[in-house]
């Protein structure tokens, strides 16, 4: 089957009449949680997810994606509005949208977001489209040693790019492998780490985990300090349009940021937020003006928002294609479709190629939807923005502990949400990030599983890492990056020197 | 005092070496295995010695921006309001522990009203029962048996 073949078989099941009414509720609830302060994707799904529990497969992976992408976009709009951003990444559209909004140039800077986020991740989808599939024949060869080594390249990647140093980065995801080794052993069915207790036989629940690092985390941290307000309530559509000269300030730093955002967004543990970074940090390097930026440059947020798109899309691919998720959302829709039945893996495109081209349209239709809707609903979006916080915080709390429970009937899981979310709040208080221990609470029992299994089939020679051509390959990039860290911390021992 | 760099040096170290020394006292008992067959006790025991390791790194390297300290009082009402719905869901039902909950929830921040927040709490109860239970069908009691 060629690319048009499979896209229109895509498109026949993504334009039913109940598909695009499953992913526009997605979007629009994604939207209106992504909007919310301090809520970011990854809450939003986490949270949404039980609402999926009694939909198809198909639907259900159309919606997630849909709250997925939809909430990426409430974020940034919050960020323009009231440079109040759900997730890091939007942070960054933060430090030029809101200066726009602040010159009364809040309507140009969300339609610019919107246009730039409808290239970046048509871009995206695009790359997805042809890629994916011809990553499916280079993963249907994959032995556990491959499955290893690209996991712990994930994992070493993640800790590159974690806050505070790399050391700090690998203590987070130590911790989180060692959280996801409780429960019963997958090869011998020996409990480990249980304690006695009844309830940690199984390990401990994802979205519990997902939902407190994050969510309750982020309630905890954020209540008592004062919100800003909307700069402004009303928003003709006459203000919205971009004039001549804005319009053509963002051509290239959105093509630039489409192309960054899908490479980056390919590579297994660097995720959207590596993305948008790097294309705000190219644009101010290409930049002929690099002082504007900070003060309210288009440029600013049109490169970071199409990268971050485009990224959204790109994430999908080692997801769908190897099974492998790349980020801490993937994560949770990893786990979104083993709870439907489906279990992710290169045979998932051939042998179910209706659902992996229909997500594909769906994520296409998707950003359309977000790119129609946002010019005649940006007026709610402000609305939404106007409820205080002293009203949302214990929805939010609420709606996690009923969400956290309705996924096993399990009072324990609300628990481990507010056992995980004191941790969070702890972690964040010294200077931790909490994504690369969820990365290494999710790949960890992935890893160890792969390893065991690729050693037994080869008598225990651990050659097996590195004669494996892609397998060395993998290895091979984690030891660049390993380099990459000692000389990063020699650069900076000697300019600290330098400096006295 | 959580702005100083020593002291969050010794906190992230502290974090680390103690889960890795509840990690390390898990594992002790596990079978380790051997090369051709590894037991369920590799892992957990490698990851602990890792991670203890890296406690120790950590003191000689320079510590990241610090958070802001969290507030005792959103910590416990928060916690509070979450213990209490875990609590009374099983014996109360939705409804009650929803009506209960909020309000504990409510008072981890100043800014909240009294009025308001027992409003509140009735829509949420009203919502979730709507969303969740008839919307959703999930198994929840809605009342006290």
């Amino acid at each position: 089957m060629d690319l048009v073949s499979n896209l229109s078989l895509g498109f026949s099941v993504a334009m039913t009449p109940m598909s695009l009414l499953i992913c526009l509720a997605g979007v629009t609830l994604g939207m209106v949680v992504g909007v919310l302060p301090g809520l970011g994707a990854i809450t939003a799904i986490a949270m949404l997810l039980p609402v999926t529990f009694y939909l198809e497969p198909m639907h259900a992976l159309i919606m997630l994606a849909g709250i997925y992408y939809g909430a990426a976009f409430g974020g940034s709009t919050a960020s323009i509005l009231m440079n109040l951003p759900g997730t890091p990444s939007s942070a960054i559209t933060a430090l030029d949208g809101y200066p726009l909004a602040q010159r009364g140039k809040a309507g140009v800077a969300l339609l610019v977001t919107a246009l730039t986020s409808f290239v970046g991740g048509t871009v995206g989808v695009v790359l997805l489209a042809t890629l994916a599939p011809a990553l499916v024949q280079v993963a249907l060869g994959f032995s556990s040693a491959e499955y290893f080594s690209v996991m712990l390249l994930g994992l070493i990647a993640a800790v590159t790019l974690a806050d505070g140093g790399p050391v700090r980065g690998l203590i987070a995801v130590a911790i989180g492998l060692l959280f996801g080794l409780v429960g019963a052993d997958p090869q011998t069915g020996a409990v480990r780490y249980g304690f006695g207790i009844p309830e940690m036989f199984d390990g401990f629940n994802l979205v519990a985990v997902v939902m407190g690092l994050f969510g309750v985390a982020e309630v905890l941290s954020n209540v008592g300090k004062e919100g800003g307000r909307p700069s402004t309530t009303r928003m003709p559509l006459r203000d919205m349009l971009p004039n001549r000269q804005e319009l053509k300030e963002t051509v290239g730093p959105t093509l630039r940021g489409s192309l960054v955002g899908s490479l980056v967004g390919i590579l297994p543990g660097t995720g959207v937020l590596v993305a948008s970074f790097m294309a705000y940090a190219l644009e101010k390097k290409v930049s002929k003006t690099p002082g504007k930026f900070g003060k309210g440059a288009i440029e600013g947020i049109s490169a970071p928002e199409a990268a971050n798109n485009a990224a959204t899309q790109t994430a999908f691919i080692p997801t769908l294609a190897i099974g492998i998720p790349g980020d801490a959302v993937m994560a949770i829709m990893l786990s979104a479709l083993i709870i439907h039945g489906i279990t992710p893996g290169p045979t998932v495109i051939a042998s179910q190629p209706e659902l992996f081209w229909g997500l594909v349209a769906s994520f296409w239709i998707g950003n359309l939807i977000l790119l129609v809707m946002n010019i005649p609903l940006v007026g709610i979006w402000v609305k939404l923005l106007s409820i205080p916080y002293r009203l949302l915080f214990p929805s939010i709390i609420l709606f996690i502990c009923i969400g956290v429970h309705s996924v096993n009937n399990s009072v324990f899981d609300v628990f481990v949400a507010l056992g995980f979310g004191l941790l969070g709040l702890l972690m964040r208080g010294i200077g931790l990030s909490a994504a690369p221990l969820l990365l290494g609470f999710v790949l960890g029992p992935m890893m160890e599983s792969h390893f065991r299994r690729a050693l037994t089939l080869a008598r225990g020679d651990l050659v097996v890492f590195v004669e494996r051509p892609v397998s060395a390959a993998f290895l091979g990039l984690c030891l660049l990056f390993v380099a990459s860290w000692v000389l990063a911390a020699r650069s900076a021992a000697r300019r600290r020197a330098r400096v006295g | 005092m959580m702005r100083k760099p020593g002291l969050l040096a010794l906190l992230v170290a502290s974090l680390a070496a103690g889960v890795a020394l509840v990690g390390l006292c898990g594992a002790w008992s596990m079978d380790l295995g051997s090369l051709r067959r590894i037991g369920q006790g590799a892992f957990p025991m490698a990851t602990s010695i890792l991670l203890l390791a890296l406690a120790l790194a950590s003191l000689f390297t320079r510590a990241g921006p610090a958070g802001e300290r969290p507030a005792v009082r959103t910590v416990v009402m928060v916690g509070g309001s979450m213990v209490a719905f875990a609590l009374l869901l099983p014996v109360a039902g939705l409804v009650a522990a929803v009506i209960v909950a909020t309000p504990i929830c409510a008072a981890a921040s100043s800014e909240s009203r009294p009025l308001e927040t027992l409003a509140l709490g009735l829509f949420l109860a009203a919502g979730f029962a709507g969303l969740f239970v008839y919307g959703l069908g999930l198994t929840i009691p809605l009342w006290p048996e």
